[in-house]
């Protein structure tokens, strides 16, 4: 598999994201017992967060197009 | 609901399991892969998913709300990082045909197979409580189900007079299925496609399930999810819509922690995601479709948790099992058997990948090096040892469940489904830091490992195994509240008086602080042996290596390519190792010729396929033993030397080979010495044969001249020369013709006219041709035969030959007035016995072993000048011992002189042999 830096720095955002998402003292913030559209304010944050992520490592996941890579002229847009 | 139905269903599950695990082993024998594509690999990653997942978390949610997350969220985070953690994981796993976390752990660390077999020690203990977890949910939740029935345990009943119950039943099925999918090969890298396509099946049907129960609970008994949260609320269940809102984040924090350590240390994630993979890129679906998977599972947890808390508000029911009973409760029967299903593929799944992956380490890591390091040699004598090795993973497999279901026995009643399960967690938690560290770190060393596993264990093993223990009754419970004899500062749970944590937390402290510890300091302090540096800078540096920046090989030797081939035949059967070695051949693009030496790239393909069999410690050392050439690393040296019974056998061989020399040395010796003997016997020889040619030639030549230069010779003389010329000739005659014939009977070319022959006239004959001459010279001869003379089987001639050189011999010897020759026969033991004595100067002790020698001459006389050919014995001695007898010198019996003696064997023929042995009666004496 080839791998490419950008990925790698894509991950590591994401996993920072994720680490600041759910570890204090950000967790703490909106883990209340209000409801907000009918569910409970952290159950929304979390599962959106889970999903927001999961959505992120989707994009960096996808394989690079071939053509992007082999034109030394077109720095591949890792992200999309 | 009927018992007999719950069983039903469950046998025709497990069946329909064993048919989808054949169907995929089928189809990946034709080469149409079910398996190799990204969305079955994802399936089979999330038997992450036990029943824990299925009961616990609906558990844990309706006691404590969104506490149940982080297990899932753990994981997230580490899919997020896959192009660093697992991309490196799965291509080291690949290149070093990597078949479990033990040898992972032990491969990085030097191919160290003690610390390999610890790894698989910890491995063992630390899942056995997780095996024991999900044959108690499947227990639980069969009693749950058939309980409003009354046959409800027809089944159980009949097991129980044995003292078993169906939880039993279920783990010899599952041993069965592991046995029959998981082992059936011997090169664990080849992956198992029945088991994955079985497993992926599994999550499928456990999501399927909770899904269903979830949309149920939501959406048919409650109109959505706001409506159940509204209707939580008025029951007073808000607490239960947060993680912990006092604040304190400490387990959540652990939890999400240990997750993250478990996905990847884990053995049965490890064995799954990474050696079971076939494909890198099948992982740039499986990140985002795993986690995906984990959050659709959670999605209905704590709708579910709610609706159980409502249905239950009374406290009835154990929360564990809100996934049965709420359906149960609303009266959806078949719902229910539906959720039971799910929980049983949840629970299944993990028993068996759990099963397989543990016992690939038991055999690979520590039954193999036993064996390899006790009884190097019988191992090595063994042809085909791939037997031994499935019997081995077989057994381990039974007894890895046997243990499992022990450990439900006796343990698992005093604790709830997500404490046993954290327990593992924070078990195999402990091979984080060499895992992590291992791939991260080239500095780390193989002695920082072993003492931060060591460490980490035992205090996971004092911290919250033991007390489980104590909980159980197993341990006094004093232990768990006043630490063991009384030394409150030593309390499992609250270690050097660290309270105010939760276990969990308290133990992953204790032991993580210990391990990592442990592990920096000791690697920082140590050197590391040229393996460790070698395996360090392959594992860090894998992309590099794989990328084509560096040459991954080391080994350098001697072996050629057909040993290789035999010593990987006998671990995965010769047809496979030949099978493979030829696709070697066939992608380097050469012919495969098993004499030639095997190159690098040979003997790491080799190693590599022998660490799919036995793990890549034990391959190393193997690999060492054949290759007998110069191994790179000296440390590789003194590991194979360091063998003790190998330095033993070593040690025998020299011995042995060095007697061999000095027996060899000393025969050789013998023989120079007999050549040097020979050599100047073949002098002398030539010198007297010389002498021997010459004096009749001069004399011939003389006498010629004198004829032909002498014009008045009278004729006298004429006649007289002539005369002297003619004896002259016939004397080299006679001289050539014995060197001729004795070449002739060496070389074996002689012809030889055996037949029955009476010996009388034999005897006779010599007696007369030699009579003439002992009457010239004045030799007295008496010829001494008994009555009945036999019939002998021999060559006349040649017997008659042997009697004329051993009369002539013996009157040339006894020239001196009285002089006489005597001649004996005597029929003795079926062999006719003739013996010539004189009454000459006789022969010396020393010369009677030598007289018979070619070339041997008897210088004894007056004039010590030879008086013979020196062939005249040697031709005796050849015919005799021809004819089956043997010929000797003794001295006179009657006084002076020698007595030569040899023996033929008597003609088989009936009435010969009715002679008398001893017919001396009335001797006929010939006196000349």
């Amino acid at each position: 598999m080839k791998r490419s830096g950008r990925k790698q720095e894509w991950s590591l955002t994401m996993f920072a994201f994720g680490v600041l998402v759910f570890f204090p003292p950000l967790v703490g913030l909106f883990d209340k017992p209000y409801v907000v559209l009918g569910l409970p304010l952290t159950y929304l944050i979390l599962f959106g967060a889970w999903g927001l992520i999961i959505f992120g490592i989707w994009l960096g996941a996808r394989p690079t197009s071939v053509h992007a890579s082999t034109r030394p002229d077109n720095q591949p847009d890792e992200r999309g | 609901m009927q018992g007999g139905l719950v069983a039903f269903v469950s046998i025709a599950y497990l069946c329909t399991l064993f048919a989808i695990a054949y169907f995929g082993d089928k189809r990946a024998e034709q080469g149409r892969s079910l398996t190799q594509n990204p969305y079955i690999y994802t399936l089979s990653i999330a038997v992450f998913c036990t029943s824990w997942t299925f009961y616990g978390s609906v558990g844990l949610a309706a006691r404590s709300g969104l506490d149940f997350l982080p297990i899932y969220l753990g994981p997230t985070l580490v899919f997020v990082v896959w192009s660093v953690v697992w991309v490196k994981i799965i291509r080291i796993c690949k290149l070093n045909r990597i078949t479990s976390i033990a040898d992972f752990i032990s491969s990085r660390y030097g191919k160290s197979s003690r610390l390999g077999g610890l790894v698989a020690l910890i491995a063992v203990i630390g899942t056995t409580p997780y095996i024991s977890l999900q044959l108690k949910s499947i227990a639980t939740s069969f009693e749950i189900i058939t309980s409003s029935s009354d046959d409800g345990n027809a089944i159980g009943a009949v097991l129980g007079q044995y003292g078993l119950d169906s939880t039993f039943l279920i783990a010899l099925v599952l041993a069965v299925f592991s046995i029959l999918f998981g082992t059936r090969h011997i090169d664990a890298s080849e992956h198992h496609e029945g088991i994955v396509a079985a497993i992926a099946f599994e999550s499928i049907v456990k999501l399927f399930a909770f899904l269903a129960v979830g949309f149920f609970v939501t959406f048919g008994v409650y109109g959505g999810f706001a409506d159940l949260f509204e209707k939580a609320s008025q029951a007073d269940l808000q607490h239960l819509f947060t993680i912990n809102p006092s604040g304190d984040y400490a387990t959540w924090v652990t939890m999400i922690v240990l997750s993250m350590l478990a996905i990847i240390c884990l053995p049965r994630q490890f064995y799954i995601t990474a050696v079971e993979n076939t494909d890198e890129n099948h992982l740039r679906t499986s990140v985002w479709l795993f986690p995906l998977y984990l959050l659709a599972i959670n999605i209905f947890v704590l709708p579910i948790a709610i609706s159980g808390r409502i249905a239950f508000a009374d406290g009835g029911g154990d929360a564990d099992m809100f996934m049965l009973t709420v359906p149960i409760f609303y009266g959806q029967e078949a719902l229910a058997l539906l959720a039971f299903v799910g929980g049983l593929s949840a629970a299944t799944s993990m028993v068996i990948v759990a099963a397989i992956a543990l016992s690939t380490m038991v055999c690979n890591n520590i039954v193999v090096p036993i064996l390899v390091n006790l009884r190097w040699v019988d191992l090595g004598k063994r042809r085909d040892l791939t037997g031994l090795l499935l019997l081995t993973r077989r057994a381990s497999i039974i007894a890895i469940l046997i243990l499992g279901y022990g450990y439900f026995r006796i343990a698992s009643g005093s604790y709830s489904l997500v404490t046993i399960g954290l327990v593992s967690f924070a078990a195999a938690a402990q091979f984080a830091p060499a895992i992590i560290g291992g791939i991260f770190w080239k500095g780390a060393s193989l002695k920082g490992a072993m003492s931060g596993l060591a460490l980490g264990f035992m205090t996971w093993a004092y911290t919250l195994l033991l007390p489980s223990f104590a909980q159980s009754g197993w341990l006094p419970i004093s232990f768990i509240d006043y630490g063991p004899l009384g030394l409150t500062f030593l309390r499992p749970y609250a270690l050097f008086g660290m309270d105010g944590f939760d276990n969990l937390s308290h133990a992953l402290f204790w032991s993580m602080l210990l391990n990592v510890g442990a592990y920096v300091m000791v690697s920082l302090l140590t050197h590391q042996s040229t393996i460790e540096r070698i395996q360090g800078a392959m594992f860090v540096d894998v992309f590099m290596y794989t990328e084509g920046l560096k040459d991954s090989r080391f080994l350098q030797g001697t072996a050629s390519i057909g040993d290789l081939r035999d010593l990987v035949g006998r671990f995965v059967g010769e047809d496979r190792a030949e099978k493979a070695f030829q696709v070697f051949a066939t992608e380097q693009g050469v012919l495969l010729r098993p004499a030639q030496a095997a190159d690098t790239a040979w003997l790491d393909r080799a190693e590599k396929m022998l660490a799919g069999a036995v793990g890549s410690a034990t391959a190393r050392v193997m690999i060492g033993s054949v290759v007998k050439g110069g191994i790179v690393s000296l440390d590789e040296m003194y590991k194979i030397l360091d063998e003790t019974s190998q330095a033993i056998q070593y040690s025998r061989m020299l011995e042995t080979k060095s007697r061999e020399l000095e027996h060899t040395t000393s025969k050789l010796q013998a023989a120079n010495e007999r050549l040097k003997e020979l050599d100047s016997l073949k002098d002398d020889f030539l010198n007297t044969i010389s002498h021997e040619l010459r004096t009749p030639l001069t004399s011939i030549r003389a006498f010629s001249e004198i004829l032909s230069e002498t014009p008045d010779i009278t004729e006298e003389e004429t006649s007289r020369f002539l005369m002297v010329i003619r004896k002259e000739s016939e004397r080299l005659t006679r001289l050539i013709d014995q060197i001729l014939d004795l070449a002739k009977m060496e070389s074996g070319q002689m012809d030889w006219a055996l037949a029955n022959v009476d010996s009388r006239p034999i005897i006779e004959e010599a007696v007369g041709t030699m009579s003439a001459l002992m009457h010239e010279r004045g030799v007295g001869l008496k010829v001494d035969l008994p009555a009945g003379m036999p019939m002998i089987k021999a060559d006349h001639d040649q017997l008659v030959q042997v009697l004329v050189n051993l009369l002539s011999n013996a009157v040339k010897f006894c020239r001196h007035p009285g002089g006489h020759v005597g001649v004996t026969a005597r029929v003795r033991d079926g062999q006719l016995r003739i013996s010539v004595t004189d009454n000459g100067e006789g022969v010396p002790d020393e010369k009677k072993a030598v007289v018979f020698e070619k070339f041997h001459q008897f210088n004894q006389g007056t004039d010590k000048m030879p008086r013979g050919t020196g062939l005249g014995l040697a031709i005796c001695r050849q015919i005799i011992t021809f004819l089956g007898g043997e010929i000797w010198v003794d001295d006179n019996p009657a006084g002076l002189g020698a007595c030569f003696s040899f023996t033929v064997p008597m003609a088989r023929v009936d009435g010969y042999f009715a002679v008398d042995d001893e017919v001396e009666a009335s001797p006929q004496i010939l006196t000349i």
